[in-house]
């Protein structure tokens, strides 16, 4: 869920051409629940094989990580970690909202309203370790790598930009920029036409970009003061204060210089916070090596294992093998 | 108003060096000289071409105009002419006319801003070598026949032009050794790669030049630079490089 800022941000249109031989720091938890929660039957029910196991993760990874690929992207998936004490409420608290959920989907499913049962379907999505380790065997085999956070997933994406290792993070969570990401970029694996709400109203999502130093620069604020903004209104750590958007937070922040000089806030562990996102737990990993494709593995997992079907794997994985036998085209644009 | 004269083989070269990216440009005529710059629709390469007024046989430029120009239909009229045929060209305010003998041809223009200009991006390469381009051109020429990505690797003695093919037994290589250059600046081991496509059909579009500057870095753009037309015009050439081994 992350830090909501989002009414502060300018974000720009991006056009994924300028990806082109860059490497991208993916948040792979964040893109595989999107994966969990989008790739579904029309009754919202999960995507499994014959044995009941739950594969709409392994075909998100699978064809987009592949469509990024064949795009000029190189995508690189950073697994979280161990999650830092303090998110323990947060944790908590989203597992109490989807065992909620998943009851709203069986009422709505046993009363025949599937248009809701979706809606609360999406909201059940759980990601196990057997999981996790699974979408790990896949991308290694598709020569793509992955790197295991010590902590939290967009703290790492965000060094590994910080240190040009990657190129920029990829999470639809702006916590990023408050990890000191220069670039975040949204949207990349969920972009196309999407149903939103009850309405069902259609928008066009598209990749976009935010630049940490156009955000300070417009909202003339600094990034420990950004910082200070997203605890105000609340983080994976902390509640936000009550009463307290983003737009008020930066007044205050703008009136007072810190979240600690504001008259009558305080902020449980608010030192402890702040650390966490100034000085996350980290490991660089050097240059990002990639693995070598392993075809073999690839069916193992999706078709034998899975029962995906052999000829969209089979046609897939031709696809990445050019690309990854004539290399990536990067453009003109990426050297500015 | 404008009016030029120029030989058709000057235009075909002219033509022939931007044709192989786009099929239209913007090009400003200015009173020393014509200048362009384009880039094809993916951002791949981009190139900078400038002439001379001296190349022309007569060069009447008033006021500097930016023209969008339809190549393609440059390169049908060349079709009907000789080499040294001279094209009477003019641009009377709202259209551009070309005289071939007693053929007289009018295009309209392209609306310029429709035509955008790209900025070049200021690209530090470590090394620069300066060699006759008939190497280069067989370099890229063997490449071709095995392969769609060639090469480029610099050494601290020699820099090589080599493409591998469906197999490891499949390679083309051509070693230019440093005795062999007219320059040779080396700061650092460099290699990228690039399409053929795209530097293939720029070399051959060189009709004019003997000598050539590669500047090269590690999987950085490739800066080709050639003087064309006996000096009076000057061409470089940007190509953004293949990552390899993703």
């Amino acid at each position: 869920m992350g830090v909501d800022i989002s009414s502060l941000l300018e974000t720009k249109d991006l056009d994924t051409k300028t990806l082109n031989g860059r490497m991208l720091g993916v948040d792979a938890y964040n893109v595989i629940y999107q994966f969990l929660s989008n790739i579904r039957e029309y009754d919202g029910s999960p995507l499994k094989d014959s044995n009941g196991n739950i594969t709409s993760h392994l075909s998100g990874l699978f064809y987009r990580s592949i469509n990024l690929l064949e795009g000029g992207m190189i995508p690189v998936y950073v697994f979280d970690g161990k999650p830092h004490p303090l998110k323990d409420k947060t944790i908590k608290e989203r597992i109490a909202l989807k065992e909620k959920a998943e009851e709203e989907y069986r009422t709505s499913l046993a009363m025949g309203d599937m248009e809701k049962a979706k809606s609360y379907a999406s909201r059940t999505s759980r990601l196990t370790s057997d999981m996790v380790n699974e979408s790990k065997h896949l991308l290694r085999a598709l020569g793509i790598a992955t790197i295991d956070a010590p902590s939290e997933g967009e703290a790492e994406a965000s060094f590994l930009s910080m240190r040009g290792r990657v190129y920029s993070a990829v999470s639809q969570d702006y916590d990023c920029l408050l990890f000191g990401a220069p670039r975040l970029i949204r949207n990349l694996t969920v972009s196309g036409k999407r149903r939103y709400g009850r309405t069902g109203r259609v928008i066009d999502v598209k990749p976009e970009i935010i630049e940490l130093n156009d955000v300070l620069r417009k909202l003339e604020v600094t990034r420990e003061q950004l910082i200070d903004i997203g605890i105000l209104v609340g983080t994976d750590f902390n509640d936000g204060i009550r009463g307290i958007g983003p737009k008020k937070a930066i007044q205050q922040i703008r009136k007072y210089g810190s979240l600690e000089k504001i008259p009558g806030i305080s902020i449980e562990y608010y030192q402890e916070i702040k650390n966490i996102f100034l000085n996350p737990e980290v490991n660089d990993p050097g240059e990002i090596m990639l693995p070598e494709l392993d075809e073999q593995l690839v069916f193992e997992i999706l078709v034998d294992r899975h029962n995906f079907s052999p000829e969209r794997v089979t046609s897939f994985l031709s696809k990445i093998r050019g690309v990854k036998k004539s290399g990536v085209q990067r453009s003109i644009d990426s050297f500015f | 108003m404008l009016q030029i004269k120029i030989d058709a083989k000057t235009m075909r070269e002219f033509s022939n060096i931007i044709i192989t990216l786009v099929p239209e440009a913007r090009v400003d005529f200015r009173p020393d000289g014509i200048y362009t710059k384009v880039m094809d629709p993916a951002h791949v390469a981009m190139i900078s071409l400038e002439i001379n007024r001296d190349a022309f046989q007569e060069f009447s430029v008033e006021t500097e105009e930016s023209l969008g120009l339809d190549i393609d239909k440059i390169r049908n009229l060349l079709k009907l002419s000789g080499p040294n045929e001279i094209i009477d060209t003019k641009y009377d305010g709202k259209k551009i006319s070309y005289r071939l003998g007693n053929l007289n041809v009018s295009n309209p223009l392209i609306d310029p801003s429709t035509l955008t200009t790209p900025k070049i991006p200021n690209i530090d390469l470590p090394n620069k070598v300066v060699t006759d381009i008939s190497y280069l051109n067989t370099g890229i020429r063997a490449a071709e026949g095995i392969a769609e990505v060639v090469t480029f690797n610099v050494k601290p003695d020699e820099f090589k032009i080599f493409a591998k093919g469906e197999t490891d037994s499949e390679t083309t290589e051509l070693v230019i050794p440093k005795t062999m250059t007219k320059e040779f600046i080396y700061n650092s081991d460099a290699r990228s790669s690039f399409a053929l496509d795209y530097l293939s059909k720029f070399i051959r579009s060189l009709e004019s030049t003997q000598e050539i500057s590669i500047s090269v870095g590690n999987d950085f753009p490739v800066r080709i630079e050639a003087s064309i037309l006996n000096g009076k015009g000057k061409v470089s050439f940007l190509l953004a490089p293949r990552i390899e081994n993703i």
